[in-house]
């Protein structure tokens, strides 16, 4: 019987073909010789970007705080938002990988790779925050317990203490899920690259990975073990994060609703976040095959809930304010809406619980520019929130007398567009470099993986 | 199809890699907290030139002056006050008096010019030491500056950091004795001596961070 | 409290939302960095470097030897000195031609820090019967005269035309010109500063004696009593109030407690009459206080009854006064008709005839700017009071012509070429003489003019010579506190720049050399009764030489015919507005432009800082068309001015309030070196002769924007929304509700009676923590205290607001001046500040004055939140603050719901680094840590004197004494309204006065458990203007 005859009887022959194609298609974003001009204009856009923060941050570093707006009153301002608003969109690579993953969604293997790895940038960008925005940051390494002469120990009962464990934590476990999960597929690219350099790179990168069972066996096991530590992470790093604010009695900070409202937020704007990468991607790598339709329809779908989740809480907020009969609650939020930071109120509140009903329109969920604009005033939103919830309470406290205002200076300004660079940057080297898509995951799911099943 | 896999010595580097991942860490914190943050290494035997080649030996040992003769104010100020010019003309107006090695002091006295002596015992400029709330309180001079009497070049005997500070503020008992006795050499407090003059004086030394930094 | 209660509000924008506010935020905010940021340097670099290091854990503090360091001892030192500890000095400050006693400590040779002398008798009579140690009070300008012996502006040497001299070159120009000098002593001028000095008086006596003539210029004088006095009794005199014996106190538009001669005593007796609870008057009584003013004064802040009045209307309301009490023929003006002003006067003669009648006293205090026949009429109502020889004491003066009168006299012999010697002693006259004289263009008419000045200033330049002064804690003088008493100025450092004091140069000038010492000594020694010139020193005074009392006898006044304006009614039109001048909080009277530390303290009401300003009432502002901080022309009797108005509550109708003391053009590096780098605007500008206190008949004309800098309503922002969306304004909201809980009043009959039958209590929130069972809710469980237990009272029934805290805790711990563009960036450092409420209606509001510093929770939100342990609970409950362990992560100060945290945003103390500051650096207390940029500071109780002290006390084996340690603040107060003490001790005076049922805690329904504590205010109001 000829081979053809084999293949067709066990109908394995388009699998292959398939599978190749696959392959072939996701390498190929690495491996083209002529890059689409877009991803230089981003590369560039992104190195720009980078360069200008880091000059700001140059001079916070060696002037000191006062270069930003932050004042008496106002002891966190741009600096702590725009920490918790990268925070926040580094949720939602982890949730897609983990628990997704354990709740064996299949649409996420072709986002995954992505999400995870723009989870890894956003982290390292709000990194950066809570080691610039101290006065004295060459001194910020005291916050890590380490042993000294002075019988000095960090204080464990500042929540920010915490932050410093639940976001290493979350940093590391990140990173080797991402990585691992790369493994296989660097092998891949590594046995289809021509230039000695790129051998030698992938093959160092893939760890000498040669797809026997044990081999894969293995990986599955420690997949699943890692999908199984990170899920829990996805809440408590956004929970802890929100304790900065919860565990302080400031009105406006003081409430227990903050890890729930803060995690949902942040899955939010997380999904947000990677529709904005994804779709021009998708596009521009002419993915449309793999990153399908109903792959982003579905994202849609859990932006419009986490959405609502985070409309429930501002009403709640409210309320409990009403019903809590403290008159510096009270005013707290009727100043959030009605103070001098209204227009701020007023943004967050658009953004994030009057735009996402537009996914409730399948229109909406399917055409790319709706969603893309969509998702872009998401993740202003967001980022809105974050400052009201910081700028209003601070600057009207307890004592009349100690009322201020808040106006940011270019160097708030210049960081936070940093940080959007290096972002964009490392999002783009990736893109290029790396398997952009778990091509193994994403070929485990075609119809072809479980042919002749039937037989 | 040409693939870059491991070949087979790879396996015994590993064990090293791993090692090196591992031990390393290890290696370097034990290194930092035993060595490089160990007083013994930083500031002990801190030994500098004096421009005048006094010997605390000579003075306070073999002639058995007092150290509060010339530290006058240490039982009732701060600083224990490093003696003019002129308490060394005391007796130097008589004794080696054509003596070169004296010539900065007698500059010092007749021209009224302070002489320049380099500090030993420095601590941070953000810690207030008092020497009177210490040795008012059965601390000798000995506990933090060692045998004086034998040093003819002084240096640092104690580490003088914060951790050897708040190790005797929690339990000062082995260190004290009975004030009398402050500016004895070589002193061996009897058994109970420290408990019974901590008793008497209320000794209770705070571990407050304003009981030195203000 | 029900939302019935009394409405607070921070400030007139706030209340009343401003329409350019929305225009001003833009050009109101340049980017921080444009001032602040210095360009990456090589410096900057290694710093980087260094920091990156210390980050990889190579390099930084702890890790390496400690550079080399010397010790450099005195090579022979002097018996007093220890090393390492301070010593006190009786001194005395002059200031407007009167003496306040001080005590300075001095830090191995350095003067440091200034208190008042509570030995003295003036300042410190009687006061140990309820206060312990050294709180005899002292002014803000007292307390910060100690920075200008360290300012590097000063003149170093001295002038001749405009060219650099020495001393010697000086001598030898006197030496030469002496016998030209005796021969026509008629040419010979001499223009000195108001002064009470009795070696000034003597060497003046002989001066005048060889025909030279003398002549006094001080830009605010107390002549007009003097006058006024010699009008009613027939002779110079001065009046010595006794506030302390006075139920019923009526000032008559006056500041007697800050800007008085004798403020400092006047607040003491006026604490001493005002109970609530037992008083100098007897048991439950307490003393009530009218004040009828043009612009707020601490007076008026804390008066029980305040009347806005233009300066101008006092005359006729004086009058009317007395004819209300004793009879007679009210005068028939206008104003006198309206309702308000009826009612007031009707029961304030009530009031003073109730007070007679039931054998108490009462006193009338006309103000330095009222004219003669005001004092006159308050005189006469004091007499028919019977307040002679009770409430008020007369003392006797010399007679002599007022300033103006010197003054101009002497311009007009200078234009007439009269003079060829003219010896000007301090004082800056080309700035603040009269406009209409024109000192300067005069000054160029005189052969030889010599300024003595401690800057080279305005005058300076226009003189011949210039001679450095000595500062007044360089040199030996003396002067006379208001009772008389002779008090002596000692040295406490040899001149820094050389200089010589007013007493050496008149010595030179009159031939023969002598030195301050024995000028001084002799005259004591010959003059002071046979007094020991070694005790008299020693305690700053010489014994038994208050005046005592003139016999007088009242003489029929001259009836006093009215201007159209003073007949008219309250209200203005533009074109007869009438303007008053005052003295400003920052410089005085100018002369303290140089000093930073008063240029940033910020104004008693306005909250404003490094500005003068013109007062507007709301009223006027609404009808001239002008808001707060626009910019406005005003004309008075032909001459202009450009300067910024400030919408003032409180200010008397057409009445606009003029600071003077800015716009210094030769003042050094602080107070402008240039007429594009003043501080301020000079309002002497259209000063005159003519109407040297208050001015009628001003034109305002409506300007752009300027933007003040104040340490309260930064940036306060009202949004068109507020007024739009929801109809009412910031002001109230929020503020209303809180305000009761924040500020606590009473009356003081409900006070005593209670209200609704139960006793009043301040305390109601800390009883929300306990449950039925009287357990705590707290989730921290209690500390326990074995030793002492720190803790504060703030009384604010007896805050006058006369910033004396501020500058004493400034000048005590090393609090840094971070400039105007950074107070409206809200970065000021002050670690103790007064807040200041309005309340009521706002063109006759009245004012609560808030001290704020530490509180010192228990139950700290600070403490719990820094990740470092930069901030702990020590053992005494204090809330330690160390610099040198703090990253600056400003969670503190978050969580501080007192917002009495400062940090330090940019490195304030980069001058310092500075090697041609060096000179500067010496004003630094050494018992406090300089702190690093980035780092986090507070108020700390003023723990290195507590330290200090329990060391010393121990050392001398016994326990502290109640009152022992006093904190820098509490030294400062006048009236004694901060007591800190040792809660552990039951009968200490904080211990009872925090078992007061006045006393609170601020925001105690937090459960902070704050050491700090207030007594609530008890106000004593006239049921009839209930």
């Amino acid at each position: 019987m000829s081979t053809e005859a084999t293949a067709a009887a066990h109908g394995t022959g388009d699998a292959r073909a398939a599978f190749r194609e696959i392959t072939h298609d996701i390498a190929w974003v690495a491996e083209n010789p002529k890059v689409p001009k877009a991803w230089y204009g981003a590369l560039g856009v992104g190195l720009l970007l980078l360069s200008i923060g880091g000059y700001c941050i140059y001079h916070v570093v060696m002037t000191g705080i006062g270069v930003w707006g932050n004042n008496n009153s106002v002891g966190w301002a741009w600096d702590i938002t725009n920490f918790v608003w990268w925070i926040g969109i580094g949720h939602a690579g982890t949730l897609i990988s983990a628990i997704l993953y354990l709740m064996r969604q299949g649409w996420r293997t072709s986002i995954n790779r992505a999400a995870e790895a723009m989870t890894i940038f956003a982290v390292m960008c709000a990194g950066i925050f809570p080691i610039i925005h101290t006065g004295r940051p060459w001194f910020a390494w005291w916050m890590i317990p380490h042993p000294n002469d002075m019988h000095m120990w960090p204080q464990f009962r500042s929540p920010l203490m915490w932050d410093v464990f639940a976001i290493s934590t979350y940093a590391t476990t990140s990173i080797l899920f991402w990585y691992m999960g790369m493994v296989p597929d660097l092998a891949t690219f590594r046995d289809r690259s021509k230039s000695k350099i790129r051998q030698l790179v992938y093959g160092v990168l893939a760890l000498g990975w040669r797809g026997s069972a044990r081999q894969w066996h293995r990986y599955e096991r420690a997949y699943l073990i890692l999908a199984g530590l990170s899920t829990p992470l996805v809440l408590s790093v956004h929970s802890v994060v929100s304790f900065d604010f919860a565990t302080s009695l400031n009105p406006g900070w003081h409430t227990t609703i903050f890890p729930p409202y803060f995690v949902a937020g942040a899955i939010f704007s997380g999904f947000a976040m990677v529709m904005t990468l994804m779709i021009p991607a998708r596009y521009l790598f002419n993915l449309k095959h793999i990153i399908k339709e109903e792959h982003i329809e579905a994202m849609c779908k859990v932006t419009l809930a986490t959405g609502m989740m985070v409309g429930f809480s501002y009403s709640v907020e409210f309320f409990i304010a009403w019903y809590s009969g403290n008159e510096f609650e009270q005013f707290t939020f009727l100043n959030r809406a009605s103070g001098p930071f209204w227009w701020a109120w007023l943004s967050m509140v658009s953004c994030n619980v009057l735009i996402p009903q537009f996914f409730w329109f399948k229109k909406c969920r399917t055409n790319p520019w709706i969603i893309i604009i969509l998702c872009i005033f998401i993740n202003i939103g967001m980022w809105f929130e974050r400052f009201v919830i910081i700028a209003t309470s601070l600057t009207r406290q307890w004592l009349p007398s100690t009322w201020s205002y808040y106006v940011p200076t270019k160097y708030d300004v210049g960081v936070f567009v940093g940080t959007i660079g290096l972002f964009l940057t490392l999002f783009t080297l990736f893109m290029r470099f790396l398997p952009s898509v778990a091509i193994a995951e994403v070929k485990n799911t075609l119809p072809e993986a479980h042919a002749g099943k039937e037989h | 199809m040409s693939r870059l896999i491991f070949p087979q010595w790879t396996e015994t580097f590993k064990k090293w890699v791993s090692l090196l991942a591992i031990g390393g860490p290890v290696y370097l914190t034990v290194l930092i907290w035993s060595c490089a943050q160990n007083p013994n290494t930083l500031r002990i035997g801190y030994q500098p030139d004096q421009p005048v080649p006094y010997s605390h030996a000579l003075h306070a040992g073999e002639l058995g002056l007092d150290c509060r003769y010339c530290h006058t104010t240490v039982d009732r100020a701060a600083k224990a006050a490093i003696p003019p010019a002129a308490t060394c003309m005391n007796c130097h107006s008589q004794v080696w008096k054509e003596s070169d090695k004296l010539l900065p002091i007698r500059q010092a006295f007749y021209e009224n010019q302070p002489v320049h002596w380099v500090r030993v015992h420095d601590l941070p400029d953000y810690v207030y030491f008092n020497h009177s709330a210490h040795t008012t309180r059965g601390l000798g001079c000995e506990t933090c500056h060692g045998r004086i009497d034998q040093m003819v070049q002084v240096y640092q005997h104690a580490p003088l950091t914060m951790q050897w500070c708040i190790d005797c503020h929690r339990n000062p008992e082995p260190n004290l004795r009975k004030p009398e006795n402050l500016t004895v050499m070589g002193y061996q407090p009897a058994p109970g001596e420290g408990a019974e003059v901590k008793k008497q004086y209320k000794i209770n030394p705070p571990t407050d961070c304003s009981t030195c930094h203000r | 409290m029900s939302s019935l209660g009394p409405r607070y509000w921070k400030s007139l924008d706030e209340l009343a939302g401003d329409e350019n506010l929305a225009a001003r935020m833009q050009n109101e905010f340049p980017d921080a960095a444009d001032q602040t940021i210095d360009l990456p340097s090589r410096r900057n670099f290694f710093r980087l470097m260094g920091a990156s290091m210390a980050l990889a854990g190579i390099a930084g503090p702890g890790c390496q030897r400690y550079e080399k360091e010397e010790i450099v001892p005195l090579a022979r030192r002097p018996e007093d000195q220890v090393p390492g500890t301070t010593l006190s000095y009786a001194s005395v400050f002059e200031l407007g031609g009167w003496g306040l006693p001080l005590v300075v400590t001095s830090y191995e040779g350095r003067p440091l820090h200034i208190d008042g002398n509570p030995q003295h008798p003036f300042t410190g009579d009687g006061m140990d019967k309820y206060e312990f140690g050294r709180h005899a009070g002292v002014t803000p300008f007292a307390s910060a005269s100690v920075l200008n012996v360290y300012d590097q502006d000063r003149s170093k040497s001295p002038l001749t035309h405009g060219k650099g001299a020495t001393f010697d070159d000086f001598k030898n120009w006197i030496a030469t010109a002496k016998n030209d000098i005796k021969a026509n002593g008629g040419a010979v001028r001499v223009l000195s500063e108001a002064t009470s000095s009795p070696t000034i008086a003597q060497l003046r006596r002989a001066l005048t004696g060889a025909g030279v003539q003398w002549h006094e210029w001080e830009p605010l004088s107390f002549d007009n009593e003097r006058a006024g006095l010699k009008l009613a009794f027939g002779k110079p005199l001065r009046a010595m109030v006794h506030l302390d014996r006075a139920d019923t106190i009526v000032v008559l538009d006056g500041d007697i407690f800050i800007e008085h001669p004798a403020g400092m005593r006047y607040a003491r007796d006026w604490k001493r009459s005002r109970g609530p609870e037992g008083s100098s008057l007897g048991a439950g009584k307490m003393n009530r206080m009218y004040s009828i003013e043009s612009t707020f004064t601490s007076t008026g802040s804390i008066a029980d009854h305040r009347l806005p009045l233009r300066s101008e209307l006092i005359l006729p309301f004086a009058s009317a006064l007395d004819a209300a009490i004793s009879g007679g023929a009210m005068p028939s003006a206008e104003f006198l008709n309206e309702d308000k002003v009826k009612r007031f006067i009707a029961a304030l003669a009530k009031d003073l005839n109730d007070v007679k009648k039931n054998g108490g006293h009462s006193v009338v205090i006309a103000g330095r700017r009222q004219s003669p026949q005001v004092h006159a009429l308050a005189a006469k109502i004091n007499d028919a009071l019977g307040a002679g020889g009770v409430t008020v004491d007369y003392l006797d003066e010399e007679d002599r012509p007022t300033h103006v009168e010197s003054i101009s006299k002497l311009v007009s012999d200078m234009n007439g070429g009269q003079v060829k010697y003219l010896f000007i002693l301090g004082g800056n006259p080309v700035y603040d003489a009269p406009a209409d004289l024109d000192f300067g263009s005069a000054l160029g008419k005189v052969d030889n003019s010599v300024h003595l000045s401690e800057w080279e200033d305005e005058t300076s330049e226009k003189t011949t010579w210039h001679v450095p002064r000595a500062n007044y804690l360089e040199c030996w003088g003396d002067a006379r506190s208001w009772d008389g008493t002779w008090t002596i100025q000692q040295p406490l450092i040899m001149p820094l720049y050389g200089g010589v004091s007013a007493i050496e140069l008149l010595s030179m000038v009159a031939g023969d050399d002598k030195t301050g010492e024995q000028l001084v000594r002799a005259n004591v020694e010959s003059q002071g009764g046979g007094a020991n010139w070694r005790k008299s020193v020693h305690d700053g005074f010489v014994a038994n030489t208050a005046q005592q009392p003139s016999a007088v006898a009242l003489q029929s006044l001259p009836m006093t015919n009215l201007s159209p304006t003073q007949l008219g009614g309250s209200r203005l039109k533009n074109g007869s507005l009438e303007v008053v001048y005052h003295y400003s909080s920052n410089t005085y009277d100018g002369r303290f432009a140089n000093n930073a530390w008063l240029q940033e303290t910020p104004d008693f009401f306005t909250k404003v800082v490094w500005d003068n300003y013109a007062l507007v009432g709301p009223a006027t502002a609404q009808d001239l068309g002008i808001g707060n901080e626009s910019m406005i022309k005003l004309k008075v009797d032909g001459r202009e001015l450009d300067v910024a108005a400030y919408v003032m509550p409180g200010q008397a109708m057409g009445s606009i309030g003029l600071v003077l003391g800015g716009g210094r053009t030769k003042a050094g590096s602080k107070g402008g070196t240039s007429a594009d780098t003043t501080v301020g605007w000079n309002t002497y500008k259209v000063r005159s002769s003519k109407a040297i206190d208050f001015a009628s008949g001003a034109t305002v004309s409506a300007g752009d924007n300027y933007k003040f800098s104040g340490t309260q309503e930064h940036w306060d922002l009202r949004h068109g929304i507020d007024e739009t969306l929801f109809h009412f304004n910031e002001g109230d909201r929020g503020t209303k509700e809180r305000m009761p809980e924040i500020v606590k009043q009473v009356d003081h009959k409900a006070y005593v009676e209670g209200e609704g039958g139960e006793a009043w209590d301040a305390r109601e929130e800390e009883e929300f923590w306990k449950d039925p069972r009287g357990r705590n809710y707290s989730l921290f469980q209690e500390k326990t205290y074995e030793g002492h237990r720190w803790g504060m009272t703030i009384d604010l029934g007896s805050c006058i607001s006369c910033n004396a805290c501020m500058v004493a805790c400034q000048s005590e711990n090393n609090i840094p001046v971070v400039g105007k563009d950074q107070v409206v960036r809200n970065r000021e450092m002050h670690w103790i500040r007064i807040d200041r409420y309005f309340e009521g209606s706002p063109d006759d509001p009245r004012i609560v004055n808030q001290p704020v510093n530490c509180q010192q929770c228990e139950n700290a939100p600070c403490e719990q939140v820094c990740p470092v342990g930069a901030t702990m609970h020590s053992s005494e409950g204090l809330n330690d603050m160390v610099y040198n362990r703090c990253v600056g992560t400003r969670y503190c100060l978050n969580n501080c719901p007192y917002r009495v945290r400062r940090f330090n945003f940019l490195d304030w103390n980069k001058e310092f680094k500075d090697a041609r500051n060096r000179v500067r650096k010496l004003v630094m207390n050494p018992e406090v840590t300089v702190r690093h940029r980035g780092v986090m500071e507070k108020c700390t109780y003023c723990v290195q004197r507590i330290q200090n002290k329990k060391i010393k006390a121990k050392n001398e084996r016994r326990d502290l004494v109640d009152g022992e340690i006093t904190t820098a603040c509490q030294d400062a107060c006048p009236t004694g309204a901060i007591v800190f003490g040792d809660l552990a001790l039951k009968d200490s005076a904080v211990s009872a006065l925090q078992a007061d049922r006045r006393s609170y805690a601020l925001l105690g329904n937090l459960n902070t458990k704050p050491r700090t504590q207030y007594l609530a205010r008890v106000r004593n109001p006239n049921p009839d203007l209930g």
